[in-house]
């Protein structure tokens, strides 16, 4: 059961991987290839002011990395952006911070977010893609990412930790403003190319986050005395060793669960939508196979893993580290690009066919292998599982229409517009 | 130099010799065992390496830390015995001889 096509790709073997004008015209697999190939540890002059970097590219070398955040911290940012103490200590999430306190602040959040928990919602976000993909193939002709993609997460994330329906679109588009802070598309505020200094000290560098601050404030307010069963109301109370999240701590948490909650999941559908459009193979073989069938399981990992939204996190080197020969000095910011790991050929074998039936799948999309791993891991993969067999269920034909568009960004990876026909079944 | 025995879900017993630094988590996957997944690969945060722990010979195990616990608690059984581990926790030492390893995923605990 393989069936071999071609991956989203930029051709550039020398393209520019600190330009979000790149990733514009694709992933650029070429350029990452060569890196693996030639110089796994490779040094990376910043062309923007910053200090530059090292970029790690192999399967191997990422999980060394992400495996030690002793000496690849977190708390110095995970973003490529250099910022100011201040600017760092107002915007930090438990993603940018080390054990232990980031493994305080994860337990904290992790009892809302258990594979035992997330596996009673299948039934209500089976629910939801159904309204969302019903009213898309009525549609007929439409972009697979904003009517499906964009809608169906911050929907299941609301159901799930306890937002309303109705405000589930002004979430996505102000998660969208903070998170794809490098395409005009999404925000006005370009992080490249507008003075952003009145917001360094708002999440993402964005005044987005300041309305998502006000929003997380009220939503904690309306559950201050209020048990409402969601997540949040549980998030709220102590945990069994009496610790409570700060209000800066739930804040921030808040916003970055709108953010990264969102597109992440957004855009592995995408992904996998445009996989199914482009390969007959791929939507005959999953529509016949019924939601129970093993298949799913390993067809979502594979879907994760062609997709692998998140590209890079950045980590700081707290000591000198040598690797493949190279000098990585105490205080040089480094670059874990998961998405070069997750088609390196020594880890996967045909990494760029999309194999349904994939055994022992160890991608680290959720940049598994460190302590920062997907807090949503489990939600991301019950959902792009869920909306991908109701979706089968409900046309007997997916086609795309027109080219499709990518995110101005090198952090996150996605198809933006997917412009398909979908035949109702 | 240890050898590991794993006791799959159907009974069946996989003898494999690991290496010191190796963990039980990889192991298996290293060795394509049915019933561990390594879903968060071996950040101690998914549970779905879980094993039992049915006999050490050597070198003994560390007691479970607070994290292991508390994953454990909430993804597996928060009455989970004592002998509850996650594999990707368990790392080949040197002084082991020999580790029987029951596993026992989510769906059968």
């Amino acid at each position: 059961m393989v069936k071999t096509v071609s991956p989203n790709n930029n051709d550039d073997i020398n393209a520019d991987i600190t330009s979000h004008d790149t990733f514009e015209k694709g992933f650029p697999h070429l350029a990452f290839k060569r890196m693996r190939d030639e110089d796994p540890c490779a040094w990376i002059d910043e062309t923007d002011g910053g200090s530059g970097f090292w970029s790690v590219s192999r399967y191997k070398d990422i999980k060394e990395v992400n495996g030690l955040p002793k000496i690849f911290s977190s708390a110095q940012g995970i973003r490529l952006e250099e910022q100011s103490k201040e600017e760092y200590e107002a915007r930090k999430t438990f993603q940018e911070t080390d054990p232990p306190v980031h493994t305080r602040q994860r337990m904290m959040f992790h009892r809302g977010f258990t594979r035992k928990l997330i596996s009673t919602y299948e039934p209500m976000i089976r629910d939801i893609c159904n309204d969302i993909i019903n009213e898309a193939v009525d549609l007929g002709e439409v972009d697979a990412t904003k009517e499906i993609a964009r809608k169906l997460p911050m929907r299941m994330l609301g159901r799930v930790v306890g937002t309303p329906d109705e405000d589930a679109e002004w979430l996505v588009s102000r998660g969208d403003s903070m998170i794809a802070n490098s395409d005009p598309d999404f925000t006005d505020y370009v992080i490249d190319k507008v003075d952003t200094d009145e917001y360094r000290f708002l999440p993402f560098r964005s005044p987005a986050g300041k309305e998502i601050y006000d929003y997380g404030e009220k939503q904690k307010r309306l559950r201050e005395n209020h048990d409402m069963g969601d997540v949040m109301s549980m998030l709220l109370q102590p945990n069994k060793q009496g610790d409570k999240l700060s209000d800066l701590e739930f804040k921030n948490f808040f916003a970055l669960m709108v953010a990264a909650g969102n597109d992440t999941t957004r855009y592995s559908m995408a992904s996998s939508m445009h996989a199914i459009a482009n390969n007959p193979y791929i939507f005959d073989c999953l529509k016949s196979t019924p939601d129970d069938a093993p298949v799913w399981a390993s067809a979502t990992e594979e879907f994760i893993r062609w997709a692998s939204p998140t590209m890079h996190f950045r980590r700081t080197a707290t000591e000198d580290y040598e690797l493949h020969g190279k000098q990585i000095r105490e205080g040089d910011k480094v670059a874990i690009w998961f998405t070069s790991g997750n088609y390196d050929e020594r880890k996967f074998s045909d990494p760029f066919s999309l194999i349904l039936e994939r055994e022992n799948n160890q991608h680290i999309a959720f940049g598994q292998g460190g302590p920062h791993a997907c807090l949503g891991m489990w939600l991301a993969r019950l959902e792009v599982r869920v909306a991908m067999q109701e979706l089968l269920k409900r046309v007997s034909k997916i086609e795309q229409i027109a080219p499709e568009k990518y995110l101005r960004s090198n952090f996150i990876r996605g198809i933006k517009n997917l412009p398909v026909r979908l035949t109702s079944a | 130099m240890a050898t590991v025995k794993y006791i799959l879900e159907d009974g069946s017993e996989v003898l494999i010799e690991a290496d010191v630094g190796q963990n039980l988590m990889q192991l298996a996957l290293d060795n394509n065992l049915d019933g561990i997944e390594g879903a968060c690969g071996g950040s101690c945060m998914c549970g779905t390496c879980h094993v039992l722990i049915e006999s050490v010979k050597g070198k003994q195990l560390e007691e479970r830390d607070e994290m292991e616990t508390i994953i454990i608690e909430m993804e597996i059984d928060e009455l989970a015995p004592p002998n509850s581990r996650l594999g990707c926790q368990i790392t080949i030492q040197e002084g082991m001889e020999s580790i029987t390893a029951r596993i026992a995923n989510l769906s059968n605990f």
